[in-house]
């Protein structure tokens, strides 16, 4: 994961910002937003491997987000983290999402930095 | 008849569940901030023990995230706990300034997720109401629900609950009604029909003043 930059995005302040400091102390570089706005200001000054993006945020959601970083950073892979919790959400979310990589809060910080290396290597085999 | 109780059944058990979710939705997220709060504290503390240097500042920081997330999760508990009871009862008296603040507070993230905020004006007396609980509360939320689609710029609504003359009010202030929305209130009342005849209720649009008031009686008899 050396090398890799992350970019945490959901409003909930003190959930991004920790969660930042605790992949920092595993040696992990990750930058947080707590709002679709924001992240996109984030972007302009920064290139980011990964983003994990809450599914419901104010305004703009996660999914719209992912649409807009794209479009900034084709190269970007995205993990999507909800507060909905049932089987049958997870499943949703997948689909809705258009990504495998999603958790369910709370997150264990050991199943996320899996799912990273898990993009990461997804990422590399693509090119 | 029978369908249409059958209906405002589904319509309640809906909006029941789609209430459910929210909250449900609402504590992962406090779950998801003391999770990494106490996971913090836990690294720093193994740190501690490898011989870096513990930051108390950081330590106090995190424990006081935690304290607060608990008060933010037992006052979302209260809300659905309040919200569960209400319904004890399918006819009952009940102050409807308590009902009309609960309900708010509950629709506060739908808004929120619009950029919208609500803001509702607590009275100082009790406002006796005797109604079928979960369909005002379903009504009040579907009223929140229309006003967050048709907040004015500055992107506020306040509700206020109050008697007039023989009849009781929910004012739901700070909106758009006017032009396109005009056209969109007269759906929402004939797409609510149903559940305002239900509770003897009507919707009154002030366009001069932006406000959409759901007009109430005191009290409906059981038959």
């Amino acid at each position: 994961m050396k090398g890799i930059k992350v970019l945490l995005v959901d409003d909930e302040d003190e959930l991004v910002s920790t969660l930042a400091e605790r992949l920092l102390i595993r040696g992990i570089e990750a930058d947080w937003a707590t709002s679709a706005e924001g992240a996109l200001i984030k972007m302009s000054s920064n290139r980011y491997d990964i983003a994990l993006l809450d599914v419901k945020m104010p305004r703009i959601s996660g999914i719209e987000l992912k649409k807009k970083m794209e479009e900034k950073n084709p190269d970007m892979k995205f993990i999507f983290m909800t507060g909905h919790g049932s089987e049958a959400d997870f499943y949703a979310g997948t689909a809705e999402a258009g990504s495998e990589y999603y958790l369910v809060k709370p997150v264990n910080i050991e199943d996320l930095i899996s799912k990273m290396k898990d993009v990461i290597t997804f990422k590399r085999g693509q090119k | 008849m029978i369908s249409e109780n059958n209906s405002l059944r589904d319509n309640g058990l809906i909006f029941f569940g789609k209430i459910n979710a929210s909250i449900s939705h609402e504590i992962r997220n406090v779950l998801a901030v003391i999770n990494e709060n106490a996971g913090l504290i836990k690294d720093l503390l193994q740190m501690a023990e490898k011989g870096i240097s513990l930051d108390p500042d950081r330590v106090t920081r995190g424990v006081e995230n935690i304290l607060a997330q608990v008060k933010r999760g037992d006052m979302i508990v209260g809300n659905m706990s309040k919200f569960a009871h209400s319904v004890d009862n399918p006819h009952a008296s009940i102050d409807l300034g308590e009902y009309a603040e609960l309900i708010t507070r509950i629709m506060s993230r739908f808004a929120a997720m619009k950029g919208v905020s609500l803001q509702y004006n607590p009275i100082s007396e009790p406002i006796e109401i005797s109604t079928f609980p979960l369909d005002l509360e379903n009504m009040l939320h579907l009223c929140m629900d229309y006003a967050i689609a048709i907040a004015g710029d500055e992107k506020k609504i306040s509700i206020t609950a109050t008697k007039k003359e023989d009849r009781l009010q929910i004012h739901l202030g700070g909106l758009k009604i006017y032009g396109e929305n005009q056209h969109n209130s007269d759906n929402f009342i004939t797409e609510n029909n149903m559940l305002l005849q239900s509770l003897d209720a009507r919707i009154i649009e002030d366009a001069n003043t932006g406000t959409l008031i759901l007009d109430l009686p005191y009290k409906i008899e059981v038959q």
